[in-house]
């Protein structure tokens, strides 16, 4: 598994395959292991909501960091995939596949709506676009009171049962075995974003992010495969979504609210766009530091958007790149940081 | 990335969390006992969150830092105003500190996420908050509500412009397009009903909204009696402003969840003057827990107390004389015994309705003073009627409370 600092943008593919094979193995067991003593450093369901914000994370660095799509409307999928999951949960439809399969229909849907509408556009009009769509699901879901909830969220949400052959049901209401399924989860996307990220489809992607006029004049669909990005992104963010309403069995109007749109960017940019740990490192560190610094004083935020200023100014290329390489302003010399 | 390393990953994953599986779960049977503050101290209802923490802090104070012979632990915690925030902090300090009570929220949003997580961890939280929901559709056995019901803010209130204006008749309704606007104008159509008053007109305003004159124009029109404000807050400071530049003396303005002592100051005394607002604490309330309550909180913080720090002050002193009462510090045990107690609390007889955890409480209506007749500069107004009629049974929603 090629998740570390290194670019996994077009030039690196044939390091992967061409790789040692032990890093490989030294860096899936790494990621493994993080993911296992984490509900040993804090709270559980502080440790859940890592795993899940760090889905959430992973497929919007899909858009930002491979694809170079800054949509400021990601909340919109994580919200939809919320509702879809919960209301079906609240509505006594607790089987597991189904719920995740209509979170995962419907957040898709959403994502490819959004996506027509917003895809062609570059820069600042794509950002506005997804931003303003994320508006407009959000007043969707207050409005709509009868299946949201509306300000009030969307309450009595169960957690599903999964049905085995052999081994027969498991429930998730004891909150160490919802985390170990979120965890498993959060290993599968983790997975399945650096298949697709390494994909030929990856690859297309990350070189319409370095030229989109040259990657479209060899002949690549550019907007179809972004499209498809976006809509693999979204459907990814509607099971962190669904997740979230599992764990606390509400889904709060919030949960659709652009802030978590701003602020699942943010944990992109902390933790580093060029991996797929990047983004869980910066939800891990964002989650983390929220609760640490509410702690010490009233005003926090001030000093969250403070550690955010200098993450941005002194490690432009995340903290994973503080892990992985001498940082920029430790050797002395300024880089600019990739775009 | 290859296929052997997943599933080799997969099976690492799954024993390793089978370990931390077997951790025990901690609990605290002696040592403090953990009362939580999850309010917001940022965000859009910052103010407050400052306000809950001082009066729930002077009111463990008061009892001596103990309860049965147990140190009183506050922990704190910034809800953000966010549902999602809230949960999130309500949980950790249940599973990480022992939380057992809290009080949360300040915001009606906020206070019913943290109850669905008060009902399954078996938490008891004391809420306050405008909706209605908190004892009825959303009820919940281990979750009480301070604030009063819409309905009797409502009630109390009109009973006061009843008897004050016994010629008025006609009322317009401004609402706030919210959960909570949208609870006081069904109330108001109800009350309306029962003391034969009539409704000509409502308009909504969205949450937020700056410019009134398109509905204040429509309410000059109609020549209602009475201009009804069922919003809150800095919409309703915005509203009466830009109403009173109307120059429109003969309609009374009556707000029945419109505005607390501390916001009446950002009002003109000449805007203010005349002004019928029902209040769910007013620092005058005449009864020996008020006014140890405000004379302490006022020598400890050089300022009256308004509705939140009463809130938590009064909340957690309840919570406190439960536990005496029940002699044990079990969540269960407290709740039996709050919901079977009277007792002197700050807003007078107050009691638990056990088919709904509604506070059982009088709410307060009073009327702005001229700034000639305030005696200092926080004198805003004078309590004229204290009433506390419960919700009719028949409108509940709350079908039966589950077992502990």
């Amino acid at each position: 598994m090629n998740a570390d600092g290194e670019p996994a943008g077009v030039s690196d593919a044939g390091v992967s395959k061409s790789g040692p094979h032990l890093v490989s193995i030294a860096k899936v067991a790494c990621v493994i292991a993080a993911v296992a003593v984490l509900p040993l450093m804090m709270p559980i369901n502080i440790a859940t909501e890592i795993m899940i914000f760090g889905i959430f994370a992973m497929a919007t660095n899909l858009l930002i960091g491979t694809a170079g799509l800054y949509s400021f409307g990601q909340a919109a999928f994580f919200g939809a995939g919320g509702y879809a999951a919960g209301f079906l949960l609240a509505h006594g439809w607790t089987s597991l596949p189904l719920v995740f399969g209509f979170a995962v229909v419907v957040t898709g849907l959403l994502a490819a709506a959004v996506g027509l509408v917003s895809i062609k556009r570059v820069g600042i009009y794509f950002m506005m676009l997804t931003f303003a769509c994320n508006q407009l699901i959000y007043y969707a879901a207050y409005s709509w009171r009868s299946v949201t909830g509306g300000e009030d969220g969307l309450a009595g949400v169960r957690r599903p049962v999964l049905e085995l052959p052999f081994v027969g049901a498991i429930p998730f209401d004891d909150n160490r075995v919802f985390y170990a399924f979120t965890a498993v989860l959060f290993l599968v996307a983790m997975a399945f974003l650096v298949r697709v990220v390494e994909s030929p489809f990856g690859l297309v992607l990350a070189a319409a992010r370095q030229n989109t006029r040259r990657a479209a004049s060899l002949g690549y669909p550019v907007a179809k495969l972004q499209l498809v990005a976006f809509i693999i992104a979204g459907a990814v963010s509607g099971i962190a979504g669904a997740l979230f309403g599992m764990l606390y069995r509400i889904v709060p109007i919030d949960s659709v609210h652009w802030f978590g749109s701003a602020y699942v960017v943010f944990m992109v940019v902390i933790g580093g766009t060029r991996s797929m740990i990047g983004p869980a490192l910066g939800a891990f560190v964002f989650i983390w530091l929220q609760g640490l610094l509410s702690l010490t004083w009233s005003r926090w935020p001030l000093l969250l958007g403070l550690f955010v200023v200098a993450t941005m100014i002194f490690q432009p290329d995340g903290l994973l790149a503080l892990l992985t390489k001498r940082p920029a302003w430790l050797s002395g010399r300024r880089e600019r940081s990739r775009s | 990335m290859r296929m052997a390393s997943t599933r080799r990953s997969l099976l690492l994953s799954a024993a390793a969390l089978t370990a931390t599986s077997m951790l025990p779960a901690r609990a605290q049977k002696t040592g403090p006992v953990a009362i939580g503050v999850i309010t917001p101290t940022t965000g859009t209802f910052a103010y407050a969150g400052e306000l809950v923490a001082r009066g729930a802090a002077l009111a463990v104070e008061m009892h001596g830092g103990k309860i049965l012979g147990r140190d009183i632990r506050l922990l704190t915690r910034d809800d953000e105003g966010k549902p999602a925030s809230g949960v999130r902090r309500v949980q950790e300090a249940v599973s990480s500190e022992g939380m057992r009570f809290f009080l949360g929220a300040y915001s009606s949003a906020v206070g019913l996420a943290e109850s669905e997580i008060a009902q399954r961890e078996k938490v008891l939280q004391f809420a306050a908050g405008g909706s209605e929901d908190f004892t009825g559709s959303r009820c919940g056995r281990y979750t009480l509500q301070w604030s009063a019901h819409p309905y009797t803010a409502m009630r109390a209130t009109l009973d006061y412009a009843r008897k004050a204006f016994p010629q008025k008749k006609t009322i317009y309704t401004l609402t706030a397009d919210y959960v909570f606007g949208q609870a006081l104008l069904k109330y108001a159509k109800v009350v309306a009903a029962e003391l034969g008053f009539e409704l000509i007109g409502n308009d909504n305003h969205p949450f937020g909204e700056r410019q009134y004159t398109q509905y204040l124009t429509k309410v000059v029109a109609a020549k209602p009696d009475i201009l009804l404000l069922n919003t809150a807050g800095a919409d309703a400071v915005t509203a009466i402003r830009q109403f009173s530049s109307f120059g429109d003396d003969k309609t009374a303005v009556v707000g029945p969840w419109t505005l607390e002592v501390d916001q009446l100051a950002e009002l003109a005394p000449e805007m203010r003057t005349g002004l019928i607002l029902g209040q769910n604490y007013y620092p005058d309330i005449d009864t020996p827990a008020n006014k140890q309550f405000v004379a302490n909180y006022t020598k400890k913080f050089s300022a009256p107390p308004g509705y939140s720090a009463a809130y938590a002050y009064d909340a957690v002193r309840a919570i406190l004389l439960a536990m005496e009462a029940a002699n044990s510090t079990e969540v269960a045990d407290v709740i039996k015994s709050l919901e079977q107690m009277s007792w002197d609390g700050v807003l007078g007889k107050m009691s638990i309705d056990p088919k709904n955890h509604q506070l059982v409480r009088p709410y307060f209506v009073v009327r702005c003073k001229t700034a000639a007749d305030m005696r200092n500069p926080t004198d805003f107004a004078e309590i004229v009627a204290t009433e506390g009629k419960q919700q009719p049974a028949e409108l509940n929603e709350c079908k039966q409370m589950p077992a502990l």
